[in-house]
């Protein structure tokens, strides 16, 4: 290659801001499934540990859940200068046996759910080498739901021996509330890459015990909305990209 | 030294790198630990009284990930670091149960006591080698992770025969939101290091006198199928760590 077309080809790299996601999501009615995704605690408790950034892709899970153009590898170069985990919970309390009108002794997957990620740890692998190590509830991904559902004076009437919700959230639901890595962390082009979550032994046994999120209890009469729990690493950073020379010349 | 291995020997001083990097240890406290033999040894209690007995708590001496797990520790040794660490900043978490213990409903904010009680009667002590580095009360190096977010009962006349439990966090549950040393501690590789948390008779009288987590509250319709809490208290390092980086990231 001459020097001209190095520098033409210099000249049409470009950087720009995005985040890279992934999901893995827990229930048994939820309206679309994907690779690794879970029906019921005892299946997520069956599992050593869940993955990101290897199994799914946005075509075969959708861009809410995840957007990665590739599984395992970033079709671009990436420059990593935030991580963060979120633990998705429903909004309201659930959950309500279908049909037989009883309540779920488990009651509270969403705090259950809280209380794990306090025994749970995230690692990230780039290429051979683990780059981060740490436990999940210091890895708070800056985004997501706080807010409350308030009882029978304010908007939502339960029934009175029910409990009221409030949205959990893991930190601040603030965008500079993210783990963030002074030195960004290198991702060259189709390095792979793959993040694991593990739980403790010990959650793993509560779960193998935990009745499967079912639906929330509340729902509208007629129609039963389902209780679907997840957990989604997301990495910020910048990516770098060609452009085509229209754009950069107009 | 001849040329040659100079050379190699620059060549690994280039590509030698700093990563961001945070060093955790873990003290659980769970009554169903007998269930899992695999924690053995892990010097951690089955209640509150258990480790009012043991009036001081070590840190980063007892355990490593291989032992109880990178969620709990991430040393590679028990007692000494693998590799340099410059250490900019310490957290310190009392972590609890979002749910009442089901055992003993009558004490349903034990937990509020152990977050919110025990950070100001006890004391925190950290040394590098034979030398004390740091001595604070925990309460004044918060964890900056962690939880946030309450559950609520409906109707407050209802608390002893349901659920009534806040979160609570000794701090701000920001990332950044730990205790900075504006000089930062330096750890040289291979060094023992000791963190300690020293036990106040009024801390111990508070242990003694709590409910331990039990089992979740919702699980008394269904004995059978516990789902077992658990406490922890969680020391944070936070800094940089020198490592080798290999050739081929670089090129």
């Amino acid at each position: 290659m001459n020097e001209t077309l190095k520098q033409v080809a210099q000249d049409s790299r470009a950087r720009e801001t995005f985040d890279y996601y992934d999901s893995v999501l827990i229930g048994q009615n939820q309206s679309e499934k994907s690779d690794g995704w879970y029906e019921d605690w005892a299946a997520l408790s069956a599992a050593n540990e869940i993955n990101f950034f290897n199994i799914r892709n946005r075509a075969t899970s959708g861009v809410a859940y995840c957007n990665l153009d590739a599984e395992g590898q970033f079709p671009v170069g990436y420059l990593m200068d935030s991580i963060g985990v979120e633990f998705m919970c429903p909004t309201i309390q659930g959950q309500w046996t279908p049909g037989a009108g009883v309540w779920n002794p488990n009651a509270y997957p969403w705090t259950q759910w809280m209380d794990m990620l306090n025994q749970a740890s995230l690692r990230l692998y780039i290429g051979q080498d683990e780059k981060f190590n740490a436990p999940v509830s210091t890895l708070p991904c800056g985004y997501g739901m706080q807010g409350r559902v308030a009882g029978v004076n304010n908007v939502i009437q339960f029934s009175a021996n029910q409990a009221m919700g409030t949205v959990l959230n893991n930190g601040q639901p603030d965008r500079g509330n993210r783990r963030e890595f002074p030195i960004p962390i290198e991702i060259p082009r189709t390095a792979i890459v793959r993040a694991v979550i593990e739980f403790s032994d010990i959650v793993r046994d509560n779960m193998s015990r935990m009745q499967a999120p079912g639906f929330l209890y509340g729902a509208v009469s007629g129609g039963q909305v389902p209780a679907i729990l997840g957990v989604k690493v997301s990495i910020g950073g910048t990516r770098i990209v060609q452009l085509r020379n229209a754009q950069v010349r107009g | 030294m001849n040329e040659t291995y100079q050379q190699e020997v620059n060549a690994m001083r280039f590509s030698q790198a700093v990563e961001q990097w945070t060093y955790c240890d873990s003290v659980v406290i769970n009554n169903n630990l007998a269930a899992f033999p695999q924690y053995n040894g892990a010097g951690w209690y089955t209640t509150y009284a258990n480790m009012a007995l043991a009036r001081e708590i070590p840190f980063f001496k007892t355990r490593n990930q291989a032992m109880v797990g990178s969620m709990f520790c991430n040393m590679d040794l028990k007692d000494r670091f693998s590799v340099p660490f410059h250490l900019f900043s310490i957290g310190i978490e009392f972590i609890v149960p979002s749910t009442a213990n089901q055992a003993q409903p009558s004490q349903q904010l034990s937990s509020a006591i152990f977050a919110g009680e025990i950070p100001r009667h006890t004391g925190f002590e950290f040394r590098v080698g034979q030398d004390e580095k740091i001595a604070l009360a925990p309460n004044m190096a918060p964890g900056g992770a962690g939880v946030t977010g309450s559950v609520d009962q409906l109707d407050n006349s209802t608390v002893g025969n349901f659920n009534f439990t806040h979160i609570i966090n000794n701090g701000n549950t920001h990332c950044l939101n730990h205790y900075e040393l504006k000089e930062r501690i330096e750890i040289p590789r291979g060094e023992t290091v000791e963190g300690k948390l020293v036990l106040t008779p009024n801390a111990i009288n508070f242990l003694q006198s709590i409910t331990s987590p039990g089992f979740n509250e919702a699980d008394g319709e269904n004995p059978g199928n516990y789902i077992w809490q658990t406490a922890i208290i969680r020391v944070s390092l936070y800094g940089v760590r020198e490592t080798q980086f290999r050739n081929l990231q670089h090129f």
